[in-house]
């Protein structure tokens, strides 16, 4: 029987494929949902953490937090 | 290989630089010593993907006149290295360990090269990696899998593959690799050798490939702790054509080094990462034996609660696919079938991710750092497990074609990743064998922009338990 789950994975996987214009085969989008258990997983512990007092991280000063800015060091 | 030539193939930077400074050493025989060993050696390890034997005399020869002369420039003057294949070098290939970039020729030299070039080190060349640097195992079916240097039969780690087993096996003093979710740490660990990811903007990422662009360092690789900060020396400092770049003060790294551990607190997670369900009992035995010899010799240990930090590597994931895939967007696209297939499916599982997801992980992040600096502000390091797990074989981590991802390899990264997430730096060190003769790596990672005081921690440790000094069999081996 097939794992409903990854059948519909398979198919949005292959569906944003399409969309950004990386080709991916059928048989390929099945197994990048097969192998997408972790990062499904991920997904699931993320949900449930309380993050919602805080912004994104500052992608390219990540470190820049509790008075540790480059900002304030170069003061 | 004479004794004395092996002795001088597995001396470290701290101890040469001295001598090669005042001349007793010749920074030309060390170049011979290294070429040598690689052509005798690699071909039982692949960490090397381009060797440039001639360049690396021609370049020998001419720092041995400079310093002759007294134009002495540092400890790295006259050191031969590495340099990851993911690192640009004007005029050659920057692969990244692909197919895909087989073509790719640089057009000018990562910052990191210009200051190690200005520093008077020696690139003999680039060495292997994961392609892209995605994957913590170390194998590479498109340019053939790094092997350990302790057992050629086990795993390197990765993606830093070849960097790890080259300096292991005294192939080079030193080399850069680059971590994301642990990919110096991993190899360092696993090797047997000292790897420092420093903080995140501290070393330039210019002219070195991108994985994923919130989360990428660069650092150095080498046999003990010392020479990471003498390598850190030379490498760390603003760049202004790296947006992620700190414009922070660059201290001396070595001027702690002899310091010793009186009056440093070091933090013991309570959870996670000494958790019998997950590390194994011989990887558990070696750190806390670690950490009881830090404890007898000056530091304070103190038990810190984190029932939170096992969320540090789901964020880490999430992060790492998104940013990778964004990042190979149109390689993928004109290329997809050049890929390797584990990891082309890697980078494809960011397909299905929705975008607030990512959002949602650096929210998770910025909340996941704040309290990491608040668990930890009463401590100087912290002191855990680099890897969880023992050093896996090649063929358990190899991922046939139409097969799903590799379970083992997952386990790899579970606590280095952490410290990607945080940017806060880390550094791996030897701390022991297992029952099979493989390394065990304890970890030291400390608050963002002292890495003073990890490499401090480190180099101690390392003067105490002396597992530095050993050589892997790799010279006897048949």
């Amino acid at each position: 029987m097939p794992n409903t789950d990854e059948t519909q994975r398979a198919e949005d996987i292959s569906n944003a494929g399409q969309r950004v214009g990386i080709p991916i085969s059928e048989v390929h989008a099945e197994l990048v949902a097969k192998s997408s258990d972790s990062l499904y997983d991920a997904i699931d512990t993320v949900r449930s953490l309380e993050y919602q007092d805080h912004e994104p991280c500052n992608v390219f000063h990540p470190v820049a937090f509790a008075g540790d800015s480059d900002k304030e060091s170069d003061k | 290989m004479s004794d004395r030539r092996e002795d001088l193939a597995f001396a470290s930077i701290h101890e040469l630089a001295p001598k090669i400074k005042d001349g007793s050493v010749s920074p030309v025989e060390l170049t011979q010593i290294t070429l040598e060993r690689i052509a005798k050696l690699d071909s039982k390890l692949n960490s090397f993907i381009d060797v440039w034997q001639d360049e690396s005399l021609a370049s020998a020869a001419k720092v041995e006149r400079e310093i002759a002369s007294g134009d002495y420039k540092g400890p790295m003057h006259g050191i031969p290295i590495g340099l990851k294949d993911l690192v640009d070098v004007e005029g050659r290939a920057t692969t990244a360990g692909s197919k895909v970039l087989q073509s790719n020729i640089a057009t000018s030299n990562a910052t990191v090269t210009n200051r190690l070039n200005h520093a008077g080190a020696i690139t003999l060349g680039k060495t292997n990696l994961v392609e892209f640097a995605l994957g913590s195992a170390g194998v590479n079916p498109y340019t053939g899998d790094a092997c350990n240097p302790w057992d050629t039969e086990k795993i390197t780690g990765g993606s830093s593959s070849g960097s790890g087993a080259a300096v292991a096996a005294g192939l080079v003093y030193g080399a850069l690799g680059s971590d994301t979710g642990g990919s110096i740490r991993m190899p360092a660990s696993l090797c047997g050798i000292a790897g420092l990811k420093p903080t995140y903007g501290r070393v330039p990422r210019t002219g070195v490939l991108d994985l994923s662009w919130s989360k990428d360092h660069v650092g150095p690789m080498t046999r003990r702790t010392a020479d990471c900060a003498h390598m850190l020396n030379v490498i760390a400092g603003h760049d202004p054509r790296d947006i992620a770049s700190s414009t922070r003060h660059v201290p001396d790294f070595t001027t702690d080094l002899d310091k010793g551990l009186d009056g440093l607190r070091i933090g013991i997670p309570e959870h996670y990462f000494f958790d019998a369900d997950i590390v194994d009992p011989e990887v558990l035995s070696s750190v806390n034996d670690a950490i009881e010899l830090l404890a007898n010799n000056g530091a304070e240990v103190i038990s810190i609660p984190m029932e939170w930090v096992s969320h540090g590597r789901a964020i880490n994931m999430i992060i790492s696919v998104a940013e990778a895939l964004a990042v190979h967007e149109k390689l993928l696209a004109e290329n997809a079938e050049d890929y390797t297939p584990a990891v082309r499916t890697r980078i494809l599982t960011a397909l299905s991710l929705p975008a607030v997801d990512y959002i949602r992980a650096q929210r998770a992040r910025q909340a996941f750092s704040v309290q990491m600096a608040e668990a930890t502000k009463d401590v100087d390091v912290l002191a855990t497990p680099s890897i969880p797990v023992l050093v896996h074989t090649i063929k358990e981590c190899t991922v046939a074609p139409g097969e799903a991802l590799a379970e083992k390899s997952h386990e790899i990264p579970l606590f280095t990743s952490i410290f990607d997430v945080t940017g806060e730096p880390s550094l791996s060190v030897l701390c022991g064998f297992d029952s099979t003769d493989m390394p065990i790596g304890l970890m030291i990672s400390g608050h963002a922009f002292d890495e003073t005081t990890i490499l401090r921690v480190g180099h101690a440790y390392e003067e105490l338990a002396g597992w530095h000094k050993q050589r892997p069999p790799i010279d006897v081996a048949g």
